[in-house]
């Protein structure tokens, strides 16, 4: 049995794409912890391979929320390090659910892997932002719409949600947003960038148990 | 006129190249239309609009990648799966 009070989070910053997500990620550190979580946090260059296993066999984590670069066979950490690998030390998986907010990891890790349920991306993850808010990630209007859906997964399964239902909530808002971005409401730079959140939404994929929840 | 395989085969090569080539330019100019001040995040690199469009026109594998989604995104808009997806949502 995994114990369902504890969440483990990676969040390497080695990049700004990466330093985006590093940041995102606070929201969802702050909502576990007020719900009385345990969080191991494994940010910036702790995001490795040996932290990863090491945190795990100690803490037998109920969730997992990877945040990193990833192929359709493994996520990766800090300086591209492979921190997960489907048949190669993807057991780390089993009877977790998982939450990939990485590129294309869905694909064969999701799908062939060993969570109890994952939620992950066919395709790439793919978000917009302005040059001028790199330094402050938060503050980018436009890289909210892509990321505050993709946190919602996050904390609808910290509400004891099935995954199945993370799933659908995080699409629902993901559409919500494309219909605001396209309306004559969205900003020019929201009405031109939208059909990519689209993307997300088609990209978006949950195997293993739909009703599995910690 | 009658074509034997050969040229069939020849023929259908060059449409299917053209069709590509459309493809290309129709993306293309769509991503030219966005504000040059954005960027986009995919994969493991971060790329300007005007990189966008020279891994587009070049096919390298974002630029595939962002031809597939675009092309993906038009035949839903088309199908009216989008505006499904909404109903269903409701």
């Amino acid at each position: 049995m995994t114990n369902n009070k504890v969440v483990l989070v990676t969040r390497p910053d080695d990049d700004s794409t990466l330093n985006f997500l590093y940041h995102w990620t606070e929201d969802i550190i702050t909502f576990a912890e007020k719900r009385g979580f345990t969080l191991l946090d494994l940010s910036g260059a702790k995001s490795n391979k040996k932290y990863l296993e090491s945190y795990i066999s100690k803490n037998n984590p109920g969730l997992i929320l990877f945040n990193g670069h990833g192929t359709k066979d493994s996520i990766l950490g800090y300086d591209e390090e492979t921190i997960v690998k489907l048949h190669i030390n993807d057991n780390v998986l089993i009877n977790r659910i998982v939450y990939a907010r990485s590129c294309e990891s869905g694909k064969e890790l999701g799908r062939e892997g060993k969570a109890k349920a994952f939620i992950g991306y066919e395709w790439n993850f793919i978000f917009y932002y302005n040059q001028n808010n790199v330094s402050h990630p938060k503050k980018d209007k436009l890289a909210k719409r892509f990321l505050e859906p993709s946190n919602l997964v996050s904390t609808t399964l910290l509400k004891h949600k099935t995954v199945n239902e993370a799933d659908t909530r995080s699409k629902k808002l993901m559409l919500k947003y494309y219909f605001e971005m396209m309306s004559s409401n969205g900003t020019y730079e929201e009405q031109k960038v939208a059909s990519f959140l689209w993307s997300n939404i088609a990209g978006q994929r949950l195997y293993g148990n739909p009703e599995a929840h910690i | 006129m009658k074509y034997n395989v050969k040229q069939k085969l020849k023929i259908n090569k060059k449409r299917d190249k053209n069709y590509e080539k459309q493809i290309r330019e129709l993306v293309v100019a769509r991503l030219s239309a966005i504000p040059r001040n954005l960027q986009m995040a995919v994969g493991a690199k971060q790329y300007t609009i005007e990189e966008l469009m020279e891994n587009v026109e070049s096919q390298s594998s974002v630029g595939k990648q962002i031809i597939a989604m675009q092309m993906q995104y038009l035949k839903d808009l088309a199908s009216g799966e989008i505006n499904r997806k909404f109903d269903d949502k409701q």
